[in-house]
């Protein structure tokens, strides 16, 4: 069962990209409450044949209409480990809930995360996360190498470069939330263009109060098109 | 070049690995925009180097690879452009320009250049732009970025580019692009040295100041 097909009214705030479609398969329990979202990219444990980076482009930014967050749907890593960790994350978010009898912060789920990979550090592991949350909006950043921090403008993967042009050019905090759907988008079809690690389409996701909403996934070989066929009207 | 011993390690002093240059055609001729820091690992040696050769009143050429590299045999490219104009009574066109150069590095493939240059000119064929390597690579483009910040000048330039851009419009795409691989690429910065090739040769548009451009481009948005 996908991520999209859980009840808003749970609260559910998540978007999962990355790593391609096999994420979405790997099921959270339906009575999860999950305030933050991970798009993840991560390697196997067993070594490789060949050297895996993060092969990907995922982005996401704060502005005034709360947090959006894209990525391309081309996976170049297994997603096995992902999909581990998001569980993994899920069910100690759901725990905590339990317990406590209120959702943990955006913070404290990037510094559960952090130090469940903390084990991990200076082994084959290797998970980046980006986690979007609205419990007023929040962007953190957790890595394998321990690494955690706040921001507002977070681009992970292979692609990263390409996106960060386009974005550092275009958010600022008073976007509309369809001006910053199309930026995102731009940003991640440019990272698309040049880096052989992404492609196919791209999904995007926006993150308000009211919960997550998912725009339908684009193919960027008809934007790619779109672009040649403008290109050949202005006579190029 | 020298070389000292850093932590044990030997550690040669090589500039201009670390950089962002770029070049794109467009219907009024190419325009190039590079950056104008120089690194030594981690310790910035310079901010103000000149990393555009003038080949000649009608030839640029870029430079990112070893700083000595690049201005020698750019240099030397000068010099055999030079004699070519003299034997043959009329200036020598940006392919043959880029060949000659491509095969001077050629024959020292594998010993140990560094050059990634980008050779841009106006000739008979009209706007001419070639990209050279120290690793015998010779390539005919549209659009190029080299070093360490490209590929955040890739993104900017991509989304901007058009055929029927002005002149104005395509030195702003330029610059725009350098402070883009500035902002984000350690190893770059500086200035952002533009200049235009057009039919009667190239003009160098400007220079300004990385810090500068950010304040602009703050106060625009």
């Amino acid at each position: 069962m996908a991520l999209q097909d859980l009840p808003i009214q749970f609260g559910q705030i998540s978007t999962v990209q990355s790593c391609g479609a096999v994420s979405y398969q790997d099921s959270i329990l339906p009575s999860l409450s999950l305030p933050t979202s991970l798009p993840l990219a991560s390697s196997q444990s067993v070594p490789l044949p060949f050297p895996m980076s993060h092969g990907t482009t995922t982005l996401a930014f704060m502005f005034q209409g709360g947090v959006l967050a894209a990525a391309d749907t081309r996976s170049s890593c297994t997603s096995a480990d992902c999909a581990l960790w998001k569980r993994i994350l899920a069910r100690e978010l759901r725990l905590y809930q339990l317990r406590h009898g209120r959702r943990l912060s955006t913070s404290g789920a990037a510094k559960l995360l952090s130090h469940m990979l903390h084990p991990f550090k200076g082994t084959e592991l290797c998970v980046a996360a980006t986690l979007c949350g609205f419990s007023g909006p929040s962007l953190y950043y957790v890595c394998s190498d321990g690494t955690r921090l706040q921001g507002t403008l977070f681009s992970v993967g292979s692609g990263s470069p390409y996106a960060y042009s386009i974005l550092d050019q275009g958010v600022q905090w008073g976007l509309t939330v369809d001006e910053a759907t199309s930026i995102a988008r731009e940003a991640v079809y440019r990272a698309t263009h040049r880096d052989a690690y992404s492609g196919n389409c791209v999904d995007i996701y926006h993150i308000s109060s009211k919960g997550w909403t998912r725009r339908s996934r684009e193919d960027l070989k008809e934007e790619y098109y779109r672009e040649k066929e403008r290109q050949e009207r202005d006579g190029m | 070049m020298y070389s000292t011993i850093v932590d044990g390690v030997e550690r040669k002093i090589e500039f201009l690995h670390g950089t962002t240059t770029l070049a794109f055609k467009f219907q009024h001729g190419v325009i190039v925009a590079v950056d104008s820091r120089a690194t030594a690992g981690s310790y910035i040696a310079s901010q103000t180097v000149k990393k555009v050769i003038e080949i000649n009143p009608y030839l640029l050429g870029t430079m990112a690879g070893g700083a000595a590299d690049c201005s020698f045999w750019e240099r030397l490219l000068a010099r055999q452009c030079r004699i070519y104009e003299l034997r043959n009574k009329e200036r020598i066109s940006v392919a043959a320009a880029s060949k000659l150069l491509a095969n001077m590095v050629y024959q020292y493939k594998g010993m140990g250049l560094s050059m990634g240059t980008m050779v841009c000119g106006w000739d008979k064929r009209g706007p001419g732009l070639y990209y050279v390597d120290s690793e015998g690579n010779r390539v005919c483009g549209d659009l190029f970025a080299v070093g360490s910040g490209s590929m955040y000048a890739y993104g900017v330039m991509d989304s901007g580019l058009r055929q029927d851009l002005s002149v104005e419009e395509a030195c702003e795409l330029g610059r725009r692009a350098i402070y883009q691989a500035t902002y984000r690429d350690a190893y770059s910065g500086g200035q952002v040295n533009l200049y235009h090739v057009h039919s009667e040769g190239w003009t160098r548009v400007s220079q300004e100041d990385v810090l500068m451009l950010h304040q602009q481009y703050k106060d625009q948005a």
